[in-house]
Parts: C-alpha cells; sequence; structure tokens
C-alpha cells in the first residue's frame, strides 16, 4: 500500500484555508485596534508637543519683559523711563527707553537703553529688538570723555538730564532712529512669537477693573500695567487659535531719593 | 494553529510596546505642559494680587477657575485649573504685620497640586 505524497504534505506542512482567513481576521482586528489606539496617542502628543511649545514662547516674551521693565519701575528722583506705545491695524509697537544699569554711579559710560517690540499682523511675527545708545548724544559724548572722573561717575543728575533728552520735546523720534530700525528688521528674522494672529495690549492706569488706554505717548509718566492678549495659531487654517493672557505690572515708579 | 497564536502575540506584544513608549512619551510632555501653564497662572495671580488691593477680597480662602492660557474665568468650575488663594493668618511677632500673605495653590481638575507658592503685599 502506498501513501500518495501530495496528501502527506498537505497534512504535514500546510495551512488550510480557514486556518489562515482566521488569522488574517484576527491581526486585522488586532491591527485596527491597535491603530486607533496609536492615532489617539500621536494625535494627543501633537497637541501636547503644539501647547508646550506655544507656553514655551509665552514664557519667554514674559521673562524678556520683566527683565526689559524691571528697570522702568525704580528710578532716582522720581524720573521715569521713556515708555511708548502706538497701534493700529497693521499692528502695534511698544517701545522703552530706560538707563542701565540702574546704580549710575557704577557706570561711567551713561548706557542708554531703548527696546522696542513689535507685532506685525501681516507676518504674525512677535519681535524684540534692544539697541544700547552710548555717545550718540552730545551730553553722552561730554560725560563719557571724562569717566575716569570720580566725581562725575558719582554725579547722580547725569543719567536724569539723559533720559528727558530723548522724551524732550520729539519724544519719540528715536523709534525712527536707523539704528533702531535696523535692530528691529534683524530681529524680525528670529522673532520671539511666530505665528501670532492677534495681539493686543491694554494699558492700565488706573484700577485694574476700570478703563483701558490703546495709546502712550507720555514721556514722563508710567502705566500701572500691561494686559496682553496673544492668540497663538495652533495649526494652518485652524480656528480659533490658542488665546493667551497675562497681566503685566509695571507700577507708578517708586521715587529713590538720595 | 500554534504559529498563528506565536505571530498574534508577538504582534501583540509589539504594539502594546509601542503604546507603552507613546504614553512614556506623552507623560513626559504633559508634565512640561502642565509646568509651563502653573507658572503663567501664577505669574497672573501675584500681578493681579500686587495691582488690586481688593482681590481677591475680604474671605480667607477663595477658588478661581483659570484656563491652562492664563485667562481668570468666571466660575470656579470652569476651565481646567483652578486657583486656591488662602489668606495667611497674621503674624503678632513679625515686624512687617502691616503686610498681608496669600498661600498660592494651582490644582489641575483632579485636585492635584502643580505649584504652591506664598505672595505678600501691603494691607490696603
Amino acid at each position: 500500500m502506498s501513501v500518495h505524497p501530495s496528501s502527506l504534505h498537505n497534512s504535514k506542512h500546510a495551512f488550510t484555508l480557514v486556518e489562515l482567513l482566521l488569522a488574517s481576521s484576527v491581526t486585522l482586528l488586532l491591527f485596527v485596534m491597535l491603530a486607533g489606539l496609536a492615532g489617539a496617542s500621536l494625535d494627543t502628543i501633537g497637541k501636547t508637543r503644539s501647547s508646550v511649545n506655544h507656553h514655551e514662547g509665552i514664557s519667554r516674551l514674559l521673562g524678556r519683559m520683566n527683565n526689559d521693565f524691571q528697570g522702568m519701575r525704580v528710578l532716582k528722583d522720581g524720573e521715569v523711563g521713556v515708555f511708548h506705545l502706538e497701534q493700529n491695524e497693521e499692528g502695534w509697537t511698544l517701545g522703552i527707553v530706560r538707563p542701565e544699569p540702574l546704580t549710575p554711579s557704577v557706570t561711567a559710560q551713561g548706557y542708554l537703553r531703548h527696546v522696542i517690540y513689535h507685532w506685525d499682523r501681516e507676518t504674525q511675527h512677535l519681535s524684540r529688538a534692544a539697541y544700547h545708545s552710548i555717545g550718540d548724544t552730545e551730553l553722552v559724548k561730554g560725560t563719557a570723555s571724562s569717566s575716569e572722573n570720580l566725581s562725575l561717575n558719582n554725579d547722580l543728575t547725569r543719567l536724569e538730564d539723559l533720559t528727558p533728552a530723548y522724551a524732550g520735546e520729539a519724544p519719540f523720534d528715536w523709534l525712527d532712529s536707523p539704528a533702531l530700525r535696523d535692530a528691529l528688521e534683524r530681529a524680525e528674522e528670529t522673532p520671539l512669537l511666530e505665528k501670532v494672529r492677534e495681539c493686543s495690549i491694554e494699558l492700565i492706569t488706573g484700577s485694574i477693573t476700570g478703563e483701558t488706554l490703546d495709546q502712550w505717548s507720555d514721556g514722563g509718566e508710567l502705566p500701572r500695567a500691561l494686559r496682553i492678549r496673544v492668540t497663538l495659531q495652533i495649526s494652518p487654517g485652524a480656528t480659533p487659535g490658542r488665546e493667551f493672557e497675562f497681566l503685566f505690572p509695571i507700577f507708578n515708579p517708586v521715587s529713590v531719593k538720595e | 494553529m500554534p504559529e498563528v497564536i506565536l505571530a498574534i502575540g508577538i504582534f501583540s506584544l509589539s504594539m502594546v510596546t509601542l503604546l507603552a513608549a507613546l504614553g512614556t512619551g506623552l507623560g513626559s510632555a504633559k508634565s512640561v505642559s502642565d509646568d509651563y501653564q502653573s507658572q503663567l497662572i501664577l505669574h497672573n495671580v501675584q500681578s493681579r494680587l500686587s495691582l488690586d488691593p481688593s482681590w481677591p477680597g475680604t474671605d480667607s480662602a477663595h477658588t478661581f477657575g483659570f484656563s491652562s492660557t492664563g485667562v481668570e474665568l468666571p466660575s470656579e468650575d470652569d476651565g481646567n485649573i483652578q486657583v486656591r488663594l488662602t489668606r495667611l493668618p497674621a503674624n503678632p511677632h513679625w515686624e512687617s504685620s502691616h503686610l498681608e500673605t496669600f498661600q498660592i495653590e494651582i490644582l489641575d481638575l483632579n485636585g492635584t497640586l502643580l505649584e504652591s507658592a506664598l505672595a505678600a503685599r501691603i494691607k490696603p
């Protein structure tokens, strides 16, 4: 009696059609279930990453502003830094001038630090440019040339005289100065925040719940605080964006009398 | 049939491993995100305390609802972050008793404490 070779092969080394179909179905079912889970996880990771990126940007902005505004708060003899804000449909520009460092007796040079924050609606960039002016006014040149003179270094009226020179009759000409415009142009290439769909600044002068201003050009006073609302784009075409809000105290300056 | 079971087992195991890796990544990203959110909210609460002497009111404890993006919401049940402000009792032995101090606690919806800080201001 002989055994047919093909029947031996079928019974020992191959899967039946039913087995193959069953395996494929189970695999497919598992794949669909796990792909769904993986897809949901990847989606959540993407959203979380976007949220972290946005918070990182806002945190960077807060840190920068905190550093820039610090010097506006306490100045000697009631003198304050210069603060300027203009807003229109194209965006806004916020400019400040402050002496740096705060204790003029340790500087022989008389730095003035000019900082501009600028939001451009078209490019959706929020940029910051800083410019240290040194020796660009006759007054600074005059004092800087005598920097070895200790009595002059200790003359605390020196910087008091400088700031009003910038906030005088043509208070905010410096915003258009070529050096600052150049600095801003460079800053716009590496903005602090990108994809800023909307950004508004409200200036608080009295009660925090009271009326607010959207322009400021008084070189002799500071607003109490800024309220900034920033809407960042989550993904192209997605509306609404992620809206952040933060309150930034500037305070009425504390006068330090010598 | 045993080969089929083995293949399904290996496939499931690799998928579970993949999901576990995704979960770990998600957990660490969420932790960073929570940290940034609580810092932003803490900044806003501290700013509000310093700017508004009538806030949060005269009660010893207040709870506020915040969005994760720093916006204060009308009710404590709104948003996904809660801020608990507790006015600390004045210390009679402390020379600066003209200050009022607050404990700020930032919690998520599950009541997990994300951040805790103290703030002081001159009494109105």
